[in-house]
């Protein structure tokens, strides 16, 4: 019997055998056990920018697949994707927070995204490892809970990078273009304080909003600096500044883009995109992650690729660990993953993670080198990584080329306590060891005026210093008749207060708000009335006042926000300013109402009033930060959603409780070294005293009979 | 069966294997070779060369699908120590090689030839190296020629009479190949002075960047025409002629570079991706290299690239000089 074949069978014989071969390839070896874990990705997903992230991810989890394959058990990502432009960004965290086949979110990309996510996974500690975000507050604010990983340094960072091109490029005169929004706020709150470590001239800082924009950036084409600074909020603004500087061509400042406009949108602008330049986050050089990337995409990454390239890898890494010790917790396997203890592998690619992924079967971790470089973070705080690389780019005939890599400093940082910003204050002010020349009469009694200028839940840091100070002066003898208190006190009953009744400096500390007597409440003020409290000027109004004499030695302690040239007072247009101070202080000084008189300022910018204090005997001011300079919050409760107190403030009151009797040399340099983001600044020290002779104990400490009763 | 049915199957079979590669002397799935390669102490990153053979060999791992193991060492200490461990890996099993990536590893791999395994168990490929007598793969990438170009070219140059080369260091090597052919060719075509600076006695030059941009600030006061010869340094060279773009000219090395200053006028390339592509080739499929391979100006693996900006003022001169390049470069290589 003859056997006929069809063509037709045939042909499908073929393509089943073909079918076969490639289902093999792609079917787990047998006894292979995978665990699949779940994670979310919050990115934006326009247009532009989707097919880049998704390229990126298939990458990742191609070799994190292929990485795995010799082994018995594997795991295995699934990717959920959500647009953060299209998203109501507390919704979905709260969402994705509180779900449990969720064991990671990645992104969101835009820093105050990541803050609103934040705020959410900090309630679960739901693992959220961010590639992108780098405001120093969204860092700041949560690394006290492990949860947070953020996989950048802090644009306190990127400023300084910034800067020093400027440098590079014999800049003398800087100016600063940032939005009013978080990722804007490091750089402001920085600009000035680093622009000046690096002996450049500020020319301006200005904040715009979507309102002001273009007259902000009509400012800086027009001003006086040579390079401006310039971070944009989106492609939008980048398309204004550069419209702006190609009017003024040839007649304004020389512009330098923050991470944003490192965007494949750019090259869309043509020629006017044209020499751009700027820094950005990228791949780590050493890490042959570029090239690779050229090689199978033909361009090279943008838009922090690299950090979510790593961000997928480390949740590989995590969800591994998670899967041999049969535990859940995504937070704790990243510690162990990222402790830098042990040698050093590049693990982006397929064998470094092969490597990985075997070494945590056997609970030998390596030192993890990813995309963009080592991930080292601080073993305390475990929030971000500790060193970034950073890359100088120019657009050149449509196409983005890296000039070069600039790290933030040569040294690791690694305080625990100052996990990312740890900076070592330079330019301290120097002190006459000689006798000053200034005459006091013998000490007669302590008045206290302590001034908390600011109302509402978000300032509660300002009100907690001024009752954590109101303690310390009762703890060492002051009265409630001597001590003039002024505030709000709109924060123990608080309806966002979740311990009614209690007010604290830090989430640990002693509740403050206890056996005390506010004197003024502080929307029943205004500035002039400080000068009359002061001045002693009793009235059916102010009918508690300082009662000072010229044996009298009156400290003044003010906390709240700040503008260039006045203390901000509550919600009134004008507040306390220069003049004003001024005027009081020489008012006082005529009127003999004071021996010796001492203030200590915690806000943005005070050194631009504390500066009228030169010249006016008997007077010392201390102040939080130089005349351009924000002061830093510090403590942060995730509990509350606030800061609860100040860094000059913070270290103030340490040091008085320490040291009350310390000199006030000795507390500047205390203060200098600790209050990080700004310079500390003493006013008027030639007509006050010898620093190294006096103290705070003059102020600070009453003996029981030098009191008035 | 019959012969009909048969090649049907062994048609499929065969289209399976082109799918995961090249069906010449596929390796089998089990048989993956693997490859480890030791970049110079700092080397990966460099933009330059380091950059150019890591481009190289993933661009044939990705074709030919081995295992591929990077090493950029910090210290020829840690670099001798992974490549004496490699030596010592008695577990690993199959097809290995070890790439060393440059030619200061030559002593190291003297020292310890003794260790190289015999070929079945693995084999060495030595990166700029003269040596025969290394039971190693060796090939190098002669640049005597295409740095005669440059220097005849530099001449050509405003200014340029007086000239600098600038070397990572002092050692033999590729760098005193370079400087040599510079320096000829500058002062066969009218070059009136040339100094030479050293940026390192050793393998740190290469990783200098610092020092060699703050040496540009002396450069720029005497000289029209800066070579660097630095690996990874030359990119402190970039950046200063970047901040001051009216000052000296000067020359990309290893790859082109005309992207990164306005002052690079010419780069001396090296293409060593497609050197050790074509390498690495040969040995995944089963073929064996050549032992010991010179890839000069001849060759078209090394070249001079004018810059863009810069074609019409060169115009064609180094087309008319490649003939009397490659002469120049065979008679230096036969003194050697």
């Amino acid at each position: 019997m003859k056997t006929r074949y069809n063509p037709t069978l045939l042909l499908i014989a073929v393509l089943l055998l073909l079918g076969a071969c490639s289902e093999e390839t792609a079917l787990p070896e047998i006894g292979t056990e995978t665990t699949e874990y779940h994670v979310a990705v919050v990115l934006p997903l326009d247009d532009d920018n989707r097919a880049r992230w998704e390229r990126t991810a298939q990458w990742a989890l191609e070799n994190i697949e292929s990485a795995q394959k010799d082994m018995g058990r594997q795991v295995r990502l699934t990717l959920e994707w959500h647009d953060e432009n299209e998203s109501d960004m507390s919704r979905l965290g709260q969402e994705l927070a509180t779900r449990d086949d969720v064991c990671a979110i990645v992104g969101p990309y835009s820093s105050s995204h990541a803050q609103e996510m934040a705020y959410q996974c900090a309630k679960t500690y739901k693992t959220l490892i961010v590639p992108t975000a780098s405001s120093a507050e969204l860092v700041r604010a949560f690394s006290s809970r492990r949860f947070l990983w953020a996989l950048t340094e802090t644009d306190i960072s990127q400023c300084e990078v910034l800067l020093a091109k400027a440098v590079s490029y014999q800049a003398r005169r800087v100016a600063l273009l940032a939005p009013s929004d978080i990722y804007g706020q490091t750089f402001s709150d920085w600009f000035a304080f680093q622009a000046q470590e690096l002996g450049l001239e500020t020319d301006d800082i200005l904040t715009y909003t979507a309102g002001n924009r273009d007259d902000c950036i009509e400012q800086i084409m027009t001003g006086n600096a040579d390079y401006a600074i310039c971070v944009p909020s989106g492609m939008e603004d980048v398309q204004a500044m550069l419209e702006s500087n190609q009017r003024h061509s040839g007649n304004c400042p020389r512009l330098l883009f923050s991470d944003v406009a490192f965007n494949p949108q750019l090259l869309n602008l043509g020629v006017m995109a044209q020499n751009a330049e700027g820094v950005a986050m990228y791949a780590a050089p050493e890490s042959g992650f570029e090239i690779a990337y050229g090689l199978r995409f033909g361009e090279t990454p943008t838009g922090n690729e690299t950090q979510f390239y790593d961000a997928l890898m480390l949740c590989a890494f995590a969800a591994a660990d998670c899967m041999q010790r049969q535990n859940e917790d995504m937070n704790d396997a990243l510690a162990r993953i990222v402790d830098n203890s042990h040698p050093r592998l590049i693990t982006w690619d397929e064998e470094g993670m092969e490597r990985e992924f075997t070494g945590i079967a056997s609970g030998n971790y390596y030192n993890i080198y990813g995309a963009g470089g080592e991930l080292d973070f601080d073993k305390t705080v475990y929030t971000n990584v500790l060193q970034s690389t950073y890359c100088n780019w120019v657009v050149n005939e449509g196409k983005f080329v890296i000039q070069d890599f600039c790290t933030s400093d040569g040294s690791r940082r690694s305080d625990a306590s100052l996990a990312g910003w740890n900076w070592k204050a330079q330019m301290e002010q120097e002190f006459n060891d000689t006798p000053s020349g200034m005459e006091y009469a013998a000490l007669g009694g302590h008045w206290a005026l302590l001034v908390a200028a600011s109302e509402g839940w978000t300032n509660y840091r300002h009100q907690a210093d001024v009752l954590d100070m109101y303690q310390i002066l009762k703890n060492h003898g002051y009265d409630d008749r001597h001590i003039i208190l002024i505030m709000a006190d709109d924060l123990a009953y608080n309806t966002y207060n979740p311990t009614a009744g209690e007010v604290r400096v830090s989430p640990d500390g002693p509740n403050l708000y206890h056996d005390i007597s506010i004197d003024y409440k502080l929307g029943d003020l205004k500035p002039e009335d400080i000068t009359a409290i002061l001045n002693g000027e009793r009235s059916e109004r102010l009918p508690e006042v300082i009662e000072g004499s010229p044996g009298d030695n009156v400290l003044v302690f003010w906390s709240g926000h700040g503008l260039s040239g006045e203390f901000v007072f509550g919600n009134l247009p004008e507040g306390f300013t220069n003049e004003l101070m001024g005027t009081t202080l020489r008012q006082l000084s005529q009127e003999r109402k004071y021996r010796k008189m001492l203030w200590l300022i915690e806000t943005c910018y005070s050194s631009s009033v504390a500066k009228a204090a030169i010249g006016v005997p008997g007077v010392l001011c201390i102040a939080a930060a130089d005349e351009k300079e924000t002061s830093k919050a510090d403590v942060y409760s995730t509990e509350l959603n606030v800061w609860m107190s100040n860094r000059f403030t913070s270290t103030l009151t340490e040091a008085i409780r320490e040291e009350p009797q310390i000199s006030f040399r000795d507390l500047y340099y205390r203060l200098v070294r600790n209050t990080i983001g700004s310079h500390v600044r003493v006013f008027n020290e030639d007509l006050f005293d010898n620093l190294y002779q006096t103290g705070l104990g003059e102020f600070v400490t009453v003996a029981p009979q030098a009191g008035k009763d | 069966m019959k012969p009909y049915f048969l090649f049907t199957i062994l048609f499929a079979l065969a289209a399976c294997q082109d799918e995961s590669g090249p069906a010449e002397e596929q390796v089998a799935p089990q048989d993956v070779p693997d490859v480890t390669v030791i970049h110079s102490p700092n080397g990966l990153g460099d933009r330059g060369y380091n950059d150019n053979l890591y481009k190289g060999i993933r661009e044939c791992k990705n074709e030919y699908g081995f295992r591929l193991e990077t090493h950029s060492p910090l210290s020829m200490d840690e670099a001798e120590q992974l490549m004496t461990d490699w030596m010592n890996d008695s577990v690993s099993d199959g097809k290995r090689l070890l790439i060393l990536g440059s030619s200061d590893f030559e002593p190291m791999l003297r020292a310890h030839a003794g260790l190289i395994p015999d070929k079945a168990r693995g084999e060495v490929l030595l990166l700029e190296s003269r040596a025969t007598d290394l039971p190693a793969y060796t090939f190098y990438l002669p640049i005597y020629g295409a740095c005669y170009q440059a220097g005849s070219a530099a001449v050509l140059l405003p200014n340029s009479f007086i000239s600098a080369v600038v070397c990572a260091n002092p050692l033999e090597g590729p760098v005193a190949d370079g400087r040599r052919g510079f320096e000829a060719g500058f002062k066969d075509n009218g070059g009136m002075l040339l100094d030479t600076y050293y940026l390192s006695d050793d393998d740190r030059g290469y990783a200098m960047a610092d020092s060699l941009y703050r040496l540009c600030y002396a450069l720029e006061q005497n000289y029209g025409f800066v070579f660097p010869i630095a690996g990874g340094s030359s990119q402190g060279l970039l950046r200063f002629t970047r901040e001051y773009p009216r000052t000296f000219y000067t020359a990309g090395m290893d790859v082109d570079q005309s992207d990164y200053s306005s002052r690079v006028t010419l780069s001396v390339v090296k293409h060593i991706d497609r050197a050790v592509y074509n390498f690495l080739a040969q040995w995944a499929c089963g073929q064996t290299p050549p032992a010991h391979q010179r890839l000069g100006l001849s060759s078209g693996l090394v070249e001079v690239v004018i810059a863009p900006s810069y074609e019409q003022f060169f115009n064609g001169y180094v087309e008319t000089t490649l003939e009397t390049a490659i002469q120049k470069e065979d008679a230096y290589e036969d003194t050697l």
